[in-house]
């Protein structure tokens, strides 16, 4: 579904991408794994170039989205993304949040916006808050705003850049269940994250990037229990040290 | 012989008549000529009850107007400037109770004289000045490039003010002089003789007027150099109304009648008050100025704003290409000259630049709408730009990331967050551009300001119609604070918590 071919990404002279080839699966959970700096972050937001990539491909559904001819802004209502901010909009209710994109971009009309909206609002668990402004919500609410906000669009795909880091502890898990529940349903997830117990329990690849490579990728269970890089083993080490997750 | 002289005069009348008459017959549509005047002259020139310019002048211009089938477009601003919009052509004709001086004769063309005027010295009652030689070292108030000005200045030739330490305060109006007077600031007013006659009439029980015997001076019509086809046209309509006797009805009506309100007086320092407020303000109509000057004010100010709000946000969104595009843009380059000019140059300037240059003296409203409009919309921009900026990067990519466009997602998501940000500061530039429209007098329109104005000019009061006006702009300003603290509230709502 999504091909990514030789993607070189620099900022300036720092080249932080070196050459990334993948191909994401529909249906899929990909989570991508790294030390900090790793470019793991600039990856994700190339894949609907949020950052514009400096050379390569990325491919979806057949388009390269790096053709000037591609119009990016129909690309991206089929790729849904989800901030490490939540980047709410603070003016609009809950349910402005979620029903602006279908209403103005699909034409829908406010009506159904409206119940497709409380469909989605009530499965991932925040109706009750739909008229609510985003500044009266807690983190774990806001972000599964969020994740509603981009479902609305019925995505293909949706990107998670970091979800779980912006929040107090004791929302990570409201969060990860929702994400859980979206990966079963079927929904192609690619997914930056520390959080290595979601790694390990819903993914269904894992990728680990460092230096601007992909050094590693796999299932969880060859990532997690057979790693075979140095640098991937040193980084779970690390990682596992810390014993923050799971 | 004098037979002959009489005879060749009545042929030449009759000759005139004939002439004047053909004119007339043809039915040709009437020529506009615009004449320029200073309305801070009475008898001479005058704002009226009725809130127009009216005066010996603008009668005598206007009968002269029927007999040489022009129509007559009145035009009021600052005595000094007449001479100058003559020469630029945006004045055919200036009635202003002018006297021919042979500075005057250099830049101007002057047409027969049509009154003799001697100048005055006003002096409070109790004052032991007698004559113009008393002014010596005295602190005099003349009316601005006036006869009386050149009188008592004391330059090298200047034979009767030798004293160097003499003072004189100039100002633009003769009712501000005689104010000045009143309130003690200086020891008299030289004026010409009838605007002396009609301040110490209003003023019977504080002034007296003394006439300075070797100042006899000649008024005349002035018109651009070297126009002589208007200047013969006026000179002949001057004889024709003289002729008919016309001329004679408008000295009697205007200059020796005597028409001015009684004012009723009281010890009772309340009463007094009441009485002066009830002269200020109904029996001269000083009311219905003020309502008419608050309409001005509040009409520009609100088309200004209007005009500002839309040019700010075209200029920021322009400027904010820079941002986007990570360099200078053809669109950020002319913002920014955009707003350092209009930042740079007072508004004073801009707007007699608007009126003066790109108007030529035509259209006064406009101009001034356009000039605070257009001011504006230089510190609106940046009000707007601001408040984009302070608005989270976050937000932009949030909304680029459903699919929104550039220009959507600035519509629907930013500038919604923008506009909240900046309000304060919109509002402020909202309430100082409110007052700042108190200058549009200076361009002859008729605002709050130039209301009170009118009205010192015909009390001589300058106490009550001041207050009043600060109590009119403060209520305003009170009026529109209040109004953008419930809109304020209404849009902080979402930041409930």
């Amino acid at each position: 579904m999504i091909y990514v071919k030789n993607l070189h990404k620099y900022f300036g002279e720092l080249e932080v991408l070196k050459g990334i080839d993948y191909h994401v699966e529909p249906g899929k959970c990909i989570v991508v794994i790294g030390p900090s700096g790793s470019g793991k972050s600039t990856f994700l937001r190339c894949l609907n170039r949020l950052e514009k990539p400096t050379k390569g491909s990325v491919i979806i559904d057949g388009v390269d989205i790096m053709d000037s001819k591609t119009d990016i802004n129909q690309m991206r209502q089929k790729i849904g993304m989800v901030f490490q901010q939540f980047n709410l909009f603070p003016h609009k209710t809950v349910l402005e949040n979620v029903t602006l994109a279908p209403v103005k971009l699909k034409g829908m009309d406010k009506e159904s916006a409206k119940q497709l909206a409380m469909n989605l609002l009530t499965r991932v668990g925040v109706g009750d808050k739909a008229d609510n402004y985003p500044a009266q919500l807690s983190g774990g609410q806001k972000q599964r705003v969020a994740i509603a906000r981009s479902l609305a669009m019925n995505p293909e795909a949706i990107l998670f850049d970091e979800p779980t880091s912006a929040l107090d502890p004791e929302m990570v898990g409201e969060v990860l269940d929702v994400m859980k529940k979206l990966a079963r349903e079927g929904m192609t997830m690619v997914v930056v994250t520390h959080e290595m117990g979601f790694a390990k329990d819903v993914a269904d690849r894992v990728v680990f990037m460092d230096g601007g490579h992909i050094i590693e990728e796999g299932t969880p269970d060859e990532i997690f229990n057979h790693p075979k890089n140095e640098r991937l083993k040193t980084f779970l080490g690390k990682v596992s040290q810390e014993g923050g997750e799971n | 012989m004098k037979r002959k002289v009489k005879l060749i005069c009545a042929f030449l009348l009759l000759a005139c008549f004939i002439m004047t008459g053909c004119t007339n017959k043809g039915d040709e549509p009437k020529k506009t000529i615009k004449v320029g005047t200073n309305a801070e002259f009475p008898p001479f020139e005058y704002i009226n009850e009725q809130g127009e310019v009216d005066g010996f002048d603008m009668a005598i211009m206007k009968a002269i107007g029927e007999e040489k089938g022009y129509e007559i477009n009145i035009v009021n601003m600052e005595f000094k400037s007449l001479a100058a919009s003559l020469k630029t052509g945006a004045l055919d004709a200036v009635a202003a109770g002018m006297t021919v001086t042979e500075e005057r004769k250099q830049t101007v063309d002057f047409s027969d004289s049509y009154y003799i005027a001697v100048q005055s010295i006003v002096l409070k009652k109790d004052s032991e000045i007698q004559s113009i030689e008393d002014l010596n070292g005295k602190k005099i108030a003349v009316q601005e490039g006036t006869t009386g000005d050149f009188l008592v200045t004391p330059e090298d030739d200047n034979e009767i003010i030798t004293d160097k330490n003499t003072q004189v305060k100039r100002f633009k109006k003769g009712a501000d002089a005689i104010v000045e007077l009143k309130n003690g600031g200086v020891d008299a007013v030289v004026i010409d003789s009838s605007p002396a006659r009609s301040f110490v009439a209003a003023n019977e029980k504080d002034l007296k007027y003394v006439d300075v015997e070797t100042s006899e001076e000649s008024y005349a019509i002035a018109v651009g150099k070297g126009n002589k086809e208007l200047l013969d046209d006026i000179n002949e309509g001057l004889a024709a109304i003289k002729e008919k006797g016309i001329f004679d009805e408008l000295v009697n009506q205007y200059i020796n009648g005597n028409d001015n309100k009684v004012r009723q007086t009281s010890d009772n320092p309340i009463m007094q008050i009441i009485y002066d407020c009830k002269y200020v303000f109904i029996d001269t109509n000083g009311y219905q100025l003020l309502l008419e000057g608050l309409g001005v004010t509040i009409g520009i100010s609100f088309a200004a704003v209007c005009l500002g709000i839309v040019l700010g946000f075209i200029i920021a969104l322009m400027k904010l290409t820079e941002t986007r595009k990570k360099r200078k843009t053809v669109l950020s380059v002319i913002a920014n000259v955009y707003i350092n000019v209009l930042r740079g140059t007072p508004v004073m300037v801009q707007l007699l630049i608007m009126y003066m240059i790109v108007f030529r003296s035509n259209m006064a409203y406009l101009a001034a709408i356009l000039t605070f409009g257009i001011n504006s919309g230089a510190y609106v921009a940046e009000n707007i730009r601001a408040g984009i900026m302070a608005v989270d990067q976050g937000q932009m990519e949030g909304g680029r990331s459903l699919g929104f466009t550039y220009s959507q997602t600035m519509r629907y998501i930013i500038l919604p967050q923008a506009i909240k940000n900046a309000f304060p500061a919109l509002g402020n530039e909202f309430i100082t551009l409110l007052k700042e429209t108190s200058i549009v007098g200076y361009v002859a329109i008729r605002d709050l300001t130039k209301a009170a104005d009118f009205i010192i000019s015909r009390t001589y009061e300058a106490f009550y119609p001041l207050i009043a006006i600060a109590i009119i702009y403060f209520i305003l300003v009170w009026g529109l604070t209040k109004l953008l603290a419930v809109v304020e509230r209404r849009m902080r709502r979402s930041d409930l918590r």
